[in-house]
């Protein structure tokens, strides 16, 4: 069994305790318009085009069937008409064009996230699992979870929350803290952002709950989308009714989302 | 192992005479020291020392400290006796040697007991009687002691690296306890005085030598954290002074409080606390033969690497193992596009030659002839072999310039037995080689490895051009290069060549020795990685010429992209325990990294932890914000205090070059 993982982040200290490994799944349910990795919403890899690698050749403007390079200065990617053949990253003499992600299996990742055993020990950290949606690959996720488990590491589960109940049922004992994302509680907007209802969401935060798990709520403050105050309020205040137990945490958002669209060949969604 | 000296202990007729001159200029110089009782100071003394006739390097380089404990024990006068008595029993040379070493004392309890009447004028009865005790005997309260550690420094005449301060000053804070001597405020207050004084002395040039070595344990394993070690590091931190430099001794057993201060101060960001694994220095130093009472009494050189506190002087050379991949590659010959000055500090007129330790390599043939990464590897070893031969020529001492005798005298055997440090068996040597920037020599090697013995198959014609050109208009070329591996990933396809090179070094320099016999010691050090930029041209890891290369034990700045962690495994690899000299790393960490103070100084702890488990040798952590760097750059008003480590050294950011700077922000990832 492989999966598709998009990078294996070491030293990661934001998402979860101690020092952490974060393992990022491709694959996502939501299309947030400020996706903090939007290479790794689609279930499929997806070209990236890394304008720091770049020599500026031109072979993919050369030789991209579907025109999806020009050069203006510089190399410029637009994904539109992509349809992932692959011949730019073929061509590319520099790696610069890459997969969004590589398969992966279970002992590949545990060999990887296993050379940090010692700091996890030292600082109480583990390895997180993140993405895109890590439950959207499954078989992949819950079997890289009971190993880690198995060998004593920690395992955060970094989760849009937006997965059938009974596969989060079936992972949560290999899961020793959630971090789930409650963005918006208005579900109209909810829908309007993400692309989907927040009902299942809070339905699994409150199952999650109920079963006694460590969680996390993080609400990522995006300015003009979730940052107002009534809707900080009103996902705090439903967290407090839900458990004075479960932490809320504030994820500031990132600049970098214009790179990181610019790098899969996409505008992005939001102005900031 | 230190082994027997090789010729006979005793002076040579050349030393005494270079030292009755030193000696001659010393006693002029002595009265000139200012008779310095201020209101407001609890010690005598001036902070500074008046300028020396001759720039006072042949006879002292600083890098090493005083036999503080000793001087303390004896006291200025005690050694004046002492070396009196025992010229009557000597003869010869050693009898001379002596007499000098009693007349620079004599002078010396006469200078203090000056300070003891002006301070007895001036209306400060206990600064007189501390100062009229140390005139005629050795100190006995804490007080006495840190008046007799402040002259001693004054009188050394240039600034210099301290030593163990928190051992030498702690049996005075005992005394003083039991029979109630000085309050907790008082010691307090003294050792505010002293780290004040010291930033005074160091007038802001940031390369001052002046570095204190605390805590660390015994011969037998115990810990020797004291009170003082406590009050010096938390009056430290109150200062916001870049001087003295603070350097921290840890072992298995080192107190948790002591851990969290370190990780309180590594948090700061002014990268001015270095760490020292006694568990894998002692251990190194005992390997070379040193005995445990030695062994455990290393301290922190001028910069970071390891020496002896009170032993003896130190002596370090380099060789340049990035240029070796030069001359590697153009058969011995050179590839720079010109010559270069540079400045570390902005203050125009101060520049300086690139230095390099030898002008040209060895012919070891072609490389378009070489066939093979392993004939590759092996020309590459003679290179730095070559280098070696030369450098290691010289002897690392001469008699013409022998150890001043007021420092000499505080060293072992000198007073019983007449004979001077450098022929004294009671004395240890450090004389170092150095071997730095390994990682970026590595990275080059990996390149050629992978990308012209390995599938990509490039071609070494084109691989010369472009670096012939600078990887002007070579753009694929160059990427191709940046893209092999980098030290400090925790790559095993290159820290491996790390690994070898520094395994050979070792092995080379262990079979060396100096021209009495004495061992020279390894280490992976480099203090001029600055001018080791601007001495290669550009080299196969994509690195143009100019840009920087790894500072020591470091990885090239801006190319460790897996965080700390893969850093100390990647340094964890290398047996830094046979580099005795010390290795040392300098590691980044973008403040942004450590998620908010209170988790950052939890990280920092589990990251010195684990440098300690994995072996490391000296760490020196830098909490670096390149955003503020780089605003602080174009804008230097407002970031005036912002203070980054440098290399044995923190300093000002606003106050170095232009150049130094845009080293600092590679560092930081900018």
């Amino acid at each position: 069994m492989r999966g598709l993982i998009t990078k294996i982040q070491k030293f990661c200290v934001h998402d979860g305790p101690g020092i952490r490994t974060t393992v990022f799944f491709q694959g996502c349910p939501l299309r947030c318009l400020w996706c903090q990795n939007p290479e790794a919403t689609s279930d499929n890899p997806q070209v990236i085009h890394q304008n720091a690698q770049c020599a500026k050749c031109g072979l993919c403007v050369e030789i991209c069937p579907r025109e999806c390079f020009e050069f203006v200065d510089t190399v410029v990617f637009n994904s539109d008409n992509c349809d992932l053949c692959g011949e730019c990253i073929t061509a590319c003499p520099t790696g610069a064009n890459q997969w969004s992600s590589c398969a992966y299996s279970v002992d590949a990742v545990m060999q990887t996230v296993g050379r940090d055993q010692l700091y996890y020990d030292l600082s109480v950290g583990g390895v997180t699992l993140s993405g895109g949606e890590p439950l959207r690959q499954f078989d992949f996720c819950c079997a890289l979870a009971k190993e880690l488990k198995s060998t004593g590491i920690h395992v955060t589960l970094d989760t849009s929350g937006y997965v059938p109940t009974n596969r989060l049922l079936e992972i949560l004992p290999a899961i020793d803290l959630f971090l789930i994302d409650l963005k918006l509680l208005e579900d109209d907007l909810h829908k309007q952002f993400t692309g989907r209802s927040n009902e299942l969401i809070i339905e699994n935060l409150k199952t999650i709950v109920a079963r006694n798990k460590a969680v996390i709520v993080r609400i990522p403050i995006i300015p003009g989308y979730t940052d107002r105050n009534k809707n900080i309020e009103m996902v705090e205040s439903f967290v407090r009714e839900l458990s004075d137990k479960i932490a809320i945490e504030h994820v500031p958002f990132n600049k970098l989302v214009q790179e990181k669209c610019r790098l899969i060949g996409k505008t992005c969604s939001i102005d900031y | 192992m230190e082994g027997p000296v090789n010729r006979v202990q005793t002076n040579s007729e050349v030393l005494i005479q270079s030292l009755e001159e030193d000696n001659r200029r010393y006693l002029d110089w002595l009265p000139q020291v200012e008779i310095k009782v201020d209101e407001g100071r609890l010690l005598a003394g001036p902070d500074t020392s008046p300028d020396y006739p001759v720039w006072p390097r042949p006879h002292d380089n600083f890098h090493y400290p005083l036999g503080m404990q000793r001087l303390l024990n004896m006291g200025y006068a005690g050694i004046r006796d002492l070396a009196e008595k025992n010229a009557g029993i000597q003869t010869g040379t050693c009898k001379e040697y002596l007499l000098l070493i009693a007349q620079t004392y004599a002078a010396i309890c006469s200078r203090i007991d000056t300070f003891a009447a002006a301070a007895g004028k001036a209306g400060r009865p206990a600064m007189q009687a501390a100062c009229a005790r140390l005139a005629t005997a050795a100190p006995r309260t804490f007080r006495e002691a840190c008046q007799a550690y402040w002259f001693a420094t004054v009188f050394r005449i240039g600034t210099a690296t301290i030593g163990r301060m928190d051992q030498h000053l702690y049996p005075y804070y005992e005394a003083d306890r039991e029979c109630g001597e000085s309050s907790a405020g008082q010691v307090r207050e003294l050792i505010h005085e002293l780290l004040d004084r010291y930033e005074s002395r160091g007038r802001g040039v940031g390369d001052t030598l002046q570095n204190i070595t605390l805590s660390g344990r015994d011969s037998s394993g115990n810990d020797q954290t004291n009170p003082i070690t406590y009050l010096l590091i938390e009056e430290y931190m109150q200062t916001g002074h870049i001087e003295p430099k603070i350097n921290i001794r840890v072992h298995a057993g080192t107190p948790r409080r002591l851990k969290a201060l370190i990780a309180q101060m590594q948090v700061g960001g002014t990268g001015n606390c270095t760490l020292f694994n006694d568990d894998t220095i002692i251990a190194s130093q005992k390997s070379y033969g040193r005995p445990d009472s030695v062994a455990a009494a290393y301290c922190a050189d001028g910069c970071s690497e390891i020496i002896l506190d009170g032993f003896g002087e130190t002596a370090f050379r380099y060789i340049d193992c990035v240029k070796a991949i030069e001359h590697t590659l153009f058969n011995g010959g050179n590839n720079l596009p010109g010559k270069k000055r540079l400045q570390y500090f902005d203050n125009a007129g101060d520049y300086v030659k690139v230095q390099s330790p030898v002008p040209d390599g060895k012919a070891t043939g072609s490389f378009l002839e070489i066939v093979s990464f392993d004939a590759f590897f092996e020309a590459y070893l003679a290179q730095l072999k070559h280098q070696l031969e030369i450098i290691l020529e010289p002897p690392y001492n001469t008699d013409e310039s022998p150890i001043r005798a007021f420092t000499a005298a505080t060293f072992p055997g000198v007073l019983e037995t007449g004979i001077n440090p450098f022929d004294n068996p009671d004395c240890f040597h450090t004389y170092g080689l150095f071997i730095g920037s390994l990682g970026t020599a590595a990275n080059s090697l990996a390149a050629i490895k992978t990308l012209v013995y390995g599938k990509p198959g490039l071609r070494k014609t084109d691989l010369l051009e472009a670096l012939k050109g600078n990887f002007e208009n070579q753009p694929v070329i160059r990427q191709l290069c940046l893209n092999v591996p980098k030290f400090g990933n925790d790559d095993d396809r290159v820290d491996n060549l790390v690994v070898e090179v520094a395994g050979r070094f070792a092995a080379w320099v262990r079979e060396k020795q100096d021209r009495i016999g004495r061992p020279i010691l390894p280490g992976l050090y480099n203090h001029l990685f600055h001018h080791t930029a601007y001495n290669v041209g550009a080299t196969p890891d994509g690195r143009r010429y100019g840009d920087p290369v790894g500072e020591h034990l470091s990885p090239t700045p801006g190319t460790a992209q897996n965080g700390p962690s893969a850093i100390i495994n990647s340094v964890g690899k290398v047996n830094t325990a046979e580099q005795l000299f010390g290795s040392t790393v300098h590691m980044n960490i973008p403040l942004i990294s450590l998620n908010g103070i209170e988790k950052g100084k939890a990280i920092l702890q589990a990251l010195n932890d684990a440098f300690c488990l994995k072996n490391g040798c000296v760490l020196n952590t830098n909490v670096l914000n390149a955003e503020r760097l780089r605003e602080a750059q174009e804008n230097p008003t407002g970031h005036e205090d912002l203070v980054v480590r440098v290399w044995g050294f923190s300093f000002y950011f606003t106050r170095l070059s232009r150049e130094m700077q845009n080293h600092v922000i590679e560092r930081a990832g900018g």
